[in-house]
């Protein structure tokens, strides 16, 4: 090629070397890709399928206690024996009941939240919108214990005081259950409504307006149907993580013997004194099981046709909202007190019994011998250190583990490199289906059985919860992949860098937001996820919440409890608060 | 233009029938983003594809980077085949030597501006056995009026500068074939014919052979060597601007390119000096026609550019000189453009463009003769 004389350097000096043209749509590292591939294809299997196949396995294998390896032959005796006590028919209904009821208790809580917030002229939404929001931070488990706290019938802050105007409630039950279950799940019911109603165009509903039609009208005939899609996607989603829910029935409905599908597994398998029914356990996994991947295959379907009926329009509308009008006063005072019930009061009672010598009312005179005997106690606990070094152990084994191997997957399925990348992709979303107590307990099958010598340690928990949260990295990382710009991608390829240089110095840069949102979200979903650390747990790998757990039904000793749930709390606190942040500095930028 | 003994010597790039689409040919899926593109860009050249929206420009430069897979077709590069449907091989995108300055820059948010540009040395396909690196890269960036943006974020840099970073970054990689996609789009009207010069002399100082693609028929015009110009995936005409502006070969190109009156054909029959057109509004005698062959003796229009029309007021007229292509008119509006005069003039109810000089007395409402010399009316067929 000609080259002008210039001081910079001579353009297209030296010839490429001649190279042999590959094979369409294969490169080098084609191979070694697909060996990843393979290997993470074996990995996933080992993690989800393998357990799964095994507790399949156990639920043909007829005997009450024997470990099922011993029983020889085949049988369906487990079904017909389930399917003819009567337990099977109470604990379905039992299930039945506390899924409707907790989903109504949000969609209505939700909906009404959301509506309030993004559509109307509600005072002080800056403040009441997070707030709704906050529980988020609080893991499952703390959300349990905090309620049984503040509601419980004996000494309970809010039975207290409701018992002062002639109401009486009861936590340990299934009315208690369904509204702790139902307030928990408002804020990610919030966060899928509320940017469907923020998107809706207010001319939609302002036509309608126009005619004479009342509030009240105008929602159930414009509003609900537009939001339809959203809504009802978000309440399947709902439903999945209610019936896998285990932390809420098993500590709120145990003590009254009230048992759902995930509490009852959990029971056979660590019954508080007997032997453990592995049959049982397992075949009870399977309904499990089945019902929840239907449900996702149900939630799927919906989803896809989803995209068909989008009437609402992203474009920036102005933002005009419904005058509340005489209501507005009466309407935030009623929405401050549900956040103040709702939301502050569990947590305040928490810190209020972790502080107290013993459980009692929240009182003035009570100030006065607050003190922070229960935090030394638990810290100084013997084992305490252990305990704490292996959740950090397992926690950020978790992290890091699911997000490395999710990250592959993620940009493997969205680079359509390698063979097989998507089957992977979506052989890990179907991982999504799988209740975490039934993970647990297939998990913990197969290590009964094999003797893979890491039963009663550490890794066995950090193992069962990358599979749990494998399905949930991929999925985060491929949103974040999905609104990069490949404009960036292809400006690295054409200089003629190599695949993995593009992915090390541009793409995992680029990524590197999402990817630490995704660890620390991973982080604090782990740290306390109960159903599978205490299927798992031995003398040896106890972590923190199996210590509040265990703190708290076997000793009862609800201040050493509120301890416990106060610091597992606060640790999650700051990796939400970390997200969050980093979410809002993107924003900025 | 489809000549395809390929020279590597004589050519820098060669595409023959090149073919791409989006859906699935098998599943019955006629419609093609790229359908049968065929042209060859001579070592050195500046050659650009100009279309309308949606007429493949963007799909036609992604198969020569080897961003997309064609269906079919072929494609040589510096004298090596880097794509060829028929022996089922392509050579990788990291593997052609080409830079790319796409339409958005591609400009990495999280890198400084000198990490951006030096990219190509020390990651590209020529990273091997760099020295001076850094050094080299400041020259460069110096010259595109950079240097003092060295250590900024490359987000802190305005449209303009971060085009000429592009442009820099994509110099570096010192290819062997340069592409460009609409890199000016973004900018407003001024920065867009100061950063057109610039690139053209840049592109000129290096020598390097760079296929651009642009909609904008100005740009096309003032930059190139040669134009491609393509509308539904298929090329209409390659030649070079004054040629494509000239001697358009079909209506699509004279519409495209600058402005012109097209007149149905109603009847066409060859003459010794050219073609005789019979109009809606006369006979046209034709001495200049467009593709070589009339595919029917009815169709195709005659094509006349506004400036090549005289317009005088009726009553002094001029004698008639003969030869000359003359109809009478009514003007039904005039647009004063400071230089010259924009006239409508009405004929039989069909409105002609006319360029006039802006000393001409012409109301609307006053008859005029329109008059055009054979030469610089033009038949096309299609
Ligand atoms: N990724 C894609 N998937 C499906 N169809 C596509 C895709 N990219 C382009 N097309 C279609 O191919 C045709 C050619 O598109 P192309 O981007 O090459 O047009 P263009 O000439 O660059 O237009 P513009 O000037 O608007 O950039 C269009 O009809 C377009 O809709
Ligand atoms: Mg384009």
């Amino acid at each position: 090629m000609s080259v002008k004389t210039t001081e910079a350097p001579a353009v297209g000096a030296a010839p490429p070397p001649p190279q042999q043209p590959k094979r369409i749509g294969r490169g080098p590292g084609g191979w070694a890709g697909i060996a990843v591939n393979a290997a993470l294809a074996l990995l996933v299997g080992y993690l989800v399928l393998v357990p799964l196949v095994i507790l399949l396995y156990s639920s043909f294998k007829a005997s009450a206690t024997d470990l099922p390896f011993d029983v020889p032959g085949f049988s369906v005796d487990n079904y017909i024996s389930i399917f003819q006590s009567g337990q099977l028919g109470s604990v379905a209904l039992n299930t039945a009941i506390y899924t409707v009821g907790s989903l109504l208790v949000s969609l209505v809580l939700s909906l009404c939240l959301a509506y309030l917030f993004e559509r109307t002229d509600i005072p002080g939404r800056k403040i009441l919108a997070p707030l709704a929001l906050a529980p988020m931070a609080v893991p499952v488990t703390v959300t349990a214990i905090a309620w049984a706290i503040v509601a419980n019938p004996s000494n309970g802050p809010l039975a207290i005081l409701l018992r002062q105007i002639g109401i009486h409630i009861n936590v340990y039950s299934m009315p208690g259950m369904i509204m702790v279950m139902g307030i928990f799940g408002v804020p990610s019911m919030y966060l899928m409504i509320a940017p469907a109603l923020g998107r809706l165009n207010p001319e939609l509903e302002e036509a309608a307006a126009t005619v004479g039609a009342p509030l009240i009208r105008r929602l159930r005939l414009i509003v609900l149907p537009l939001i339809g899609p959203a809504v009802s996607a978000a309440s399947m989603l709902l439903v999945v993580v209610i019936l896998e829910g285990f932390a809420i029935p098993a500590l709120l409905g145990l003590p009254n013997r009230t048992f759902v599908f995930s509490s009852l597994i959990q029971f056979s398998l660590q019954p508080p004194s007997g032997f453990a029914n592995y049959s049982k356990a397992s075949t009870y996994g399977v309904l499990m099981l089945v019902l929840s991947f239907a449900m996702l295959m149900v939630y799927r379907r919906r989803i896809r046709d989803a995209h068909r009926f989008r009437v609402v329009s992203g474009k920036g509308y102005r933002q005009t909202r419904t005058p509340l009008g005489r209501w507005r006063i009466p309407v935030v005072i009623v929405v401050a007190v549900y956040m103040f019930l709702g939301v502050v009061l569990p947590v305040l009672a928490l810190l209020w019994t972790s502080l107290s010598p013993y459980a009692r009312p929240i009182t003035w005179d009570g100030l006065r011998d607050l003190s922070l005997t229960n935090y030394a106690n638990v810290l100084t606990a013997r084992g305490m250190g252990q305990t704490m070094l292996n959740t950090a152990e397992v926690v950020l084994v978790t992290a890091t583990a699911a997000t490395a191997i999710g990250t592959w997957i993620a940009v493997a399925a969205a680079r359509r490199r390698f063979r097989g990348s998507g089957m992977l992709f979506e052989a890990t979303s179907l991982a999504f289906g799988v209740p975490s107590i039934v993970l647990g307990a297939a998990v913990l099958y197969l290590y009964l059985f094999v003797p893979i010598p890491i039963y009663g340690t550490v890794w066995i928990i950090a193992v069962a919860l990358v599979a749990r949260f494998l399905p949930r990295a991929s999925r985060l990382i491929q949103t974040a992949l999905l609104q990069l710009d490949e404009g960036l991608i292809e400006a690295a390829r054409v200089t003629g860098a190599s695949p993995f240089t593009v992915t090390r110095k541009i793409l995992l840069p680029l990524l590197s937001p999402a990817l630490w949102k995704t660890w620390l979200w991973i982080f604090a979903h782990a740290l306390g996820e109960l159903p599978i650390a205490l299927l798992l747990t031995s003398s040896d790998n106890r972590t923190l919440v199996v210590e509040l757990w265990n703190t708290f039904t076997s000793s009862a000793d609800y201040p050493q409890a509120s301890a416990l749930a106060v610091i597992i709390l606060m640790i999650s606190t700051i990796a939400v608060w970390l997200v969050n942040r980093r979410g809002a500095a993107e924003v900025e930028a | 233009m489809s000549n395809m003994s390929a020279q590597p010597t004589a050519s820098s790039i060669t595409i023959h029938e090149l073919r791409k689409s989006y859906g699935r040919p098998r599943a019955g899926d006629p419609s093609y983003a790229v359908d049968g593109v065929s042209f060859e860009v001579p070592k050195g050249q500046f050659v650009t594809l100009l279309g309308p929206s949606g007429c493949g420009k963007t799909t036609t430069l992604r198969c020569l980077a080897g961003l997309e897979q064609p269906d079919s077709g072929r494609i040589v590069m510096a004298g090596r085949t880097v794509f060829d449907a028929g022996q089922r091989h392509q050579v990788r995108t990291e593997e052609r030597p080409i830079a790319m300055v796409p339409q958005h820059y591609g400009i990495w948010p999280h890198m400084t501006v000198l990490d951006n540009a030096a990219f190509p040395l020390r990651h590209g396909r020529a990273r091997k056995g760099q020295q001076n690196i850094k050094q080299r890269t400041l020259e460069m960036l110096d010259q595109v009026g950079l240097s003092g943006f060295a250590d900024r974020w490359a987000t802190q840099l305005s449209g303009g500068q971060q085009q000429r970073l592009a442009l820099a970054r994509a110099l570096l990689s010192e290819p062997e074939v340069l592409l460009l996609d609409e890199p000016l789009s973004n900018l407003d009207a001024k920065l867009r014919v100061k950063l057109r010069m610039e690139l053209r002399a840049f592109q000129e100082q290096f020598g390097v052979t760079s296929v651009y693609v642009t909609h904008d028929q100005a740009e096309a015009l003032a930059l190139s060597d040669t134009v491609v110009v393509m509308n539904g995936g298929r090329i209409e005409q390659i030649d070079s601007p004054e040629r494509l502006y000239q001697q358009p070969r079909t209506s699509f190109v004279a519409d495209f390119i600058g402005s012109a009156n097209l007149i149905p054909a109603r009847h066409v029959s060859e003459v010794s000096n050219g073609f005789l057109v019979q109009t809606d509004l006369g006979a046209f005698l034709c001495a200049s026609r467009g593709q070589q062959k009339a595919t029917s003796s009815e169709t195709g229009h005659v094509c006349i550019r506004p400036e090549n029309v005289e317009v005088h007021p009726l009553h002094s007229s001029p004698a008639n000189v003969a030869d000359h292509n003359e109809i009478a008119g009514v003007v039904a509006g005039a647009e004063f453009l400071g230089d010259r005069l924009e006239l409508l003039v009405d004929v039989k109810g069909t409105r002609l463009t006319v360029t006039a000089s802006a000393g001409l007395s012409a109301r609307t409402g006053d008859p005029v003769v329109v008059r055009v010399q054979p030469a610089h009316t033009r038949y096309l067929a299609s």
